[in-house]
């Protein structure tokens, strides 16, 4: 295997280890939940009060048992699914949300996007009017049907006002970049984890409502970076050649501009991760993060607080996270040197 | 008179392994440089000129292997030989007695220091003065290079100053310890004609005045001509002429110096196709065979445009009505501060410029860098939007079209950029680069036609079938710049914006894209505007000429008219700046030079 990534011009030896490592947790955290949703059987892990703080190498249970009698192994094995599974797919729809958002802000930047004058003050003042209707719906209410027609009169009425007021054609650039980047930039002051302790206490999360806690707590950073080397793109002679030719803004933004930012992006994937990671395993160390049926790093080194002696507790997870993180990091690192 | 030798350069290789191959970049070159003397080294990019500096001050890159070279240093009576020096050692010569000027002032000044702060360390770090001191000389150096407002340039950045001010600044700071020898390395083609005149002159200056030798180098045999004692013509890593400047521009003897001299754009005489380098060079690939001209005179007599063809040609043009109309078109760019971006004032890029452009006809644009002449050519393209004021293209206005609406317009105007390198995709192929915009407006029917277009678009420019599947960096500037030619041909345009499209080319690569431009011309009838800082380029390409300074039009003639009665005092400076490649003009120069040097 190392040998073949050699070949195919991946030189560093180390590197090759660590992309093989994660690729191998990969591959068996797949494994693991296809077979446990095909067999449907109690692969899971189980309380066992029998066999309590059973110390590693012991018979049936290779990495020991903790104060519950659950199987250490087999907490690893779906701690390291749940763990990485929720921190890449938390990153990669991160990203996805920061890129879109970064492309739109960078490309359409202050004076691109335009609307028309009467549109403009129409759409203002219809926001402005339903907020307001939509907040006070609970203090007056005489029937259902003036309740519906009254207000719709209303807005339709100083809508068509506003339109007849309103001739001049002259289209009113939005300062979109502007206004979303200073929005983005007091946002992204709130640390991340603090953004899902938060998130979580208002709503306890489930893995799927996890996964959106991490997106909004790691969009901000691929915003900023995805904005930034979008611009730098973006004054580069091909770009406008590329508008010369009439191409459209879409195709601009994914064929010509997209391809020479995907790297510093991914660089910054591997880092992201690495970085969620960790805060998933703080978090499920606290305690925060997902329920207890779902077994993560974090929480195996949080029943090690219930008994210290249990050693074993503390060992294997902690080395797990420092393994991973060390070999994401690495490859990031090889990413940024190529 | 013959002074003493100051430095001699003996069989001087340089290759560069690279597999089992070795590219031979600099093949036993020798030379000597004399005490007070300007050597101009002549040739084109990638003939080996610049390592051949760098190799004096021990800079070759890492890759680089040089071999069986003696470089002697004659300075202060201790004779040196540069290339056993160990860095330490080196580091005492470089900068103090022997300093080098790059060619781009913005990139070679450190962008978070103090342009005074600069010159100040060369001072410090050679000549052991206090800080004061240094100072205090460093403002005289200024007020020497022709800064004047020496304190303020002392505190500003190296952003907040103009490129001709950098330049002196890099000059200042390589004079700073009166070095023996100075290696300029294309100090002015990043400059504008007019600046690079006063930079030249200020050379020459603080040559006579600190009896500094000079290595010029050049890819410009016309301002080698202004300055320079002595040539070197460099071709593929060899000295193949060597002599004074009157037996080089009055009898060249090698086909390529014949090349290099004929294939600059004249100002004299117009003609219809410009000579290239392999019109001389022809008869080096088979013995006896054809070559197209022997000798310069030859080569313009053969190829000037008389005046008959001259005035049919104009009143063909002006018989239809303009294909291209431009009223009182205005640019201005707001200047904001605070955080939510108030308007403080305006930059009045382009200002009430009007004039037509009729079908058939080469506009010329020429101007200084930053008198709008590149917005003006952007605008018409709508890549920026207009202020005010409207551009017509066959009686329609476009420049209030939405970019929806303007999109099928956009096949018939067309733009060939300035800088090859950053025009094409570097992730696409140039197959596909060239594809793009047939795909786009939906020109032929499958791929598979348009890839056959573009193969025949790629031979039209001189480029092989094969290389479809490659990528930008693979090839040459002059090679990119015919790619992005291609690119435009591949829509059938009518009107085509070349925006300063050969400036980043050797004058012999030039050459070959200015004979190009104007045969496909021929063969497609297009319409160009073109943009271009150099007078002699847009003379030669141009049927009429429009001159810009500070966004507004100063002078609009045909071109013979406008060079012989320029009315515009700001043209006959442009005119004046121009490096002329005239037999007796070089003469007059050099005459000068003598007779200042003997008073």
């Amino acid at each position: 295997m190392t040998q073949w990534l050699k070949e195919k011009g991946l030189k560093d030896t180390w590197c090759n280890l660590c992309f093989l490592f994660i690729a191998i947790e990969i591959l068996l955290s797949i494994f693991i939940m296809t077979f446990h949703k095909l067999s449907g059987t109690t692969f899971s892990v189980q309380i066992d009060l029998g066999n309590i703080g059973l110390s590693p190498f012991s018979e049936g249970h290779f990495l020991g048992t903790d104060h519950l009698g659950r199987d250490v192994l087999k907490q690893l094995f779906f701690g390291t699914k749940n763990t990485l599974f929720l921190s890449f797919m938390g990153t990669l729809l991160g990203s996805f949300v920061g890129i879109t958002f970064g492309c739109f802000s960078g490309y359409f930047g202050d004076d691109k996007l335009k609307i028309k004058a009467a549109k403009f003050w129409i759409g203002g003042f219809l926001i402005i009017g339903l907020a307001f209707y939509a907040f006070n719906i609970n203090t007056f209410r005489f029937s259902v049907l003036i309740d519906l027609l009254l207000p719709s009169a209303f807005l339709a009425s100083v809508s068509l006002l506003i339109f007849l007021l309103i001739k001049s054609k002259k289209q009113i650039p939005i300062p979109f970049d502007l206004y979303v980047v200073r929005v983005v930039e007091v946002y992204s002051t709130i640390p991340p984890i603090f953004i899902i302790i938060l998130l979580s206490s208002i709503l306890r999360p489930s893995p799927a409502l996890f996964i959106i806690y991490c997106v909004a707590a790691m969009w901000p950073e691929f915003f900023f970076l995805s904005r930034a080397e979008l611009l730098k793109t973006k004054n580069q002679t091909y770009i406008d050649a590329a508008r010369v030719i009439g191409q459209r803004n879409i195709p601009i933004v994914f064929r010509h501009i997209f391809p020479n930012m995907f790297q510093s992006l991914l660089v910054l994937f591997a880092f992201a991760f690495a970085r969620l990671l960790v805060i998933e395993s703080t978090l499920s160390f606290l305690g925060i993060g997902l329920p207890a049926q779902y077994p993560g790093w974090g929480k195996l080194i949080a029943s090690f607080q219930m008994n210290t002696d249990y050693w074993w507790l503390l060992l294997f997870p902690g080395l797990l996270i420092f393994i991973n993180v060390l070999c994401i990091q690495k490859i990031g690192r090889k990413l940024r040197e190529n | 008179m013959k002074s003493k030798s100051i430095l001699s350069v003996k069989n001087l290789k340089i290759s560069f392994p690279s597999g089992k191959e070795e590219n031979i970049a600099v093949d036993g070159v020798s030379f000597q440089l004399r005490k007070g003397e300007i050597l101009g080294i002549v040739g084109e990019s990638g003939s080996g000129k610049s390592l051949t500096s760098l190799s004096i001050l021990g800079l070759t890159p890492p890759s680089g292997k040089l071999e069986s070279t003696e470089i002697i240093f004659d300075d202060l009576d201790i004779r040196t030989k540069l290339n056993d020096l160990n860095e330490k050692e080196f580091r005492k010569i470089r900068g103090n007695r022997i300093s080098m000027i790059f060619q781009e002032p913005s990139s070679s000044l450190n962008p978070v220091y103090t342009c005074g702060n600069q010159v100040r360390e060369m001072f410090t770090t050679h000549k052991k003065i206090s800080r004061k001191e240094a100072k205090k000389r460093t403002l005289e150096l200024f007020e020497k290079v022709n800064l004047f407002n020496s304190e303020k340039i002392y505190h500003s950045y190296p952003h907040e100053i103009s490129g001709g001010q950098m330049q002196r600044v890099m000059i200042a700071m390589a004079m700073a310890c009166q070095p023996a020898i100075l290696l300029a390395d294309e100090p002015t083609t990043a400059l504008d004609v007019t600046i690079q005149k006063n930079i030249l002159e200020l050379m020459d200056e603080m040559r006579k005045e600190m009896g500094t030798s000079i290595i010029f180098i050049s890819h410009d045999l016309g301002v080698i001509a202004e300055i320079a004692d002595r040539v070197l013509v460099m071709y593929k890593g060899k000295i193949v002429e060597e002599g004074t400047i009157e037996e080089i521009f009055v009898r060249p003897q090698h086909p390529y110096t014949k090349g290099l001299l004929a294939c600059r754009p004249r100002l004299d005489v117009k003609l219809n196709v410009l000579p290239t380098i392999e019109d001389f060079m022809a008869e080096n690939e088979s013995e006896g065979g054809e070559r197209k001209f022997r000798s310069v005179g030859e080569a313009l007599i053969l190829n000037a445009e008389t005046k008959g063809e001259l005035i049919q040609k104009r009143m063909d043009t002006i018989k239809g009505g303009p294909l291209i109309r431009i009223k009182k078109l205005k640019k201005y760019y707001p200047i904001k501060s605070g955080v939510f971006g108030k308007i403080k004032g305006f930059l009045k890029a382009v200002d009430s410029v009007s004039f037509d452009i009729y079908p058939g006809e080469t506009i010329g644009l020429v101007g200084e860098s930053g008198c709008g002449k590149t917005t003006l050519g952007k605008t018409i393209l709508k890549l920026v939007d207009s202020t005010d004021g409207t551009v017509m293209y066959d009686g329609k206005v476009i420049n209030h079209l939405s970019e929806g609406q303007l999109r099928p317009m956009r096949k018939d105007i067309q733009i060939i950029f300035q800088d090859p390198y950053s025009s094409l995709n570097p992730k696409h192929r140039i197959g596909y680069t060239i594809l793009e915009p047939m795909k786009i407006h939906g020109i032929l029917k499958n791929d598979k036609e348009r890839k056959e277009r573009v193969y025949e678009l790629l031979e039209k420019v001189n480029l092989k079938p094969e290389h479809f599947e490659r990528y930008p960096h693979q090839f040459s500037g002059g090679q990119r710049q015919r790619i992005s030619i291609a690119r435009a041909l591949a829509l059938n345009p009518k009107f085509i914006v070349c925006d300063e499209s050969v400036s980043a080319l050797d004058v012999s690569i030039q050459a070959q894209v200015l004979n190009l431009l104007n045969q496909l011309k021929k063969e497609f009838n297009f319409t160009y505007l073109f943009i271009s800082h150099d007078l002699s380029v847009i003379k030669f390409i141009a049927d009429r000429i429009l001159v810009m300074k500070d966004g507004k039009l100063v002078e609009v003639g045909y071109s013979d008219a406008l060079f012989e009665r320029p009315k515009h005092e700001y043209t006959r400076q442009l005119i004046n700046a121009i490096p002329k490649s005239d037999p007796e003009d070089i003469y007059k120069i050099q005459m000068r030079k003598k007779t200042t040097e003997t008073r």
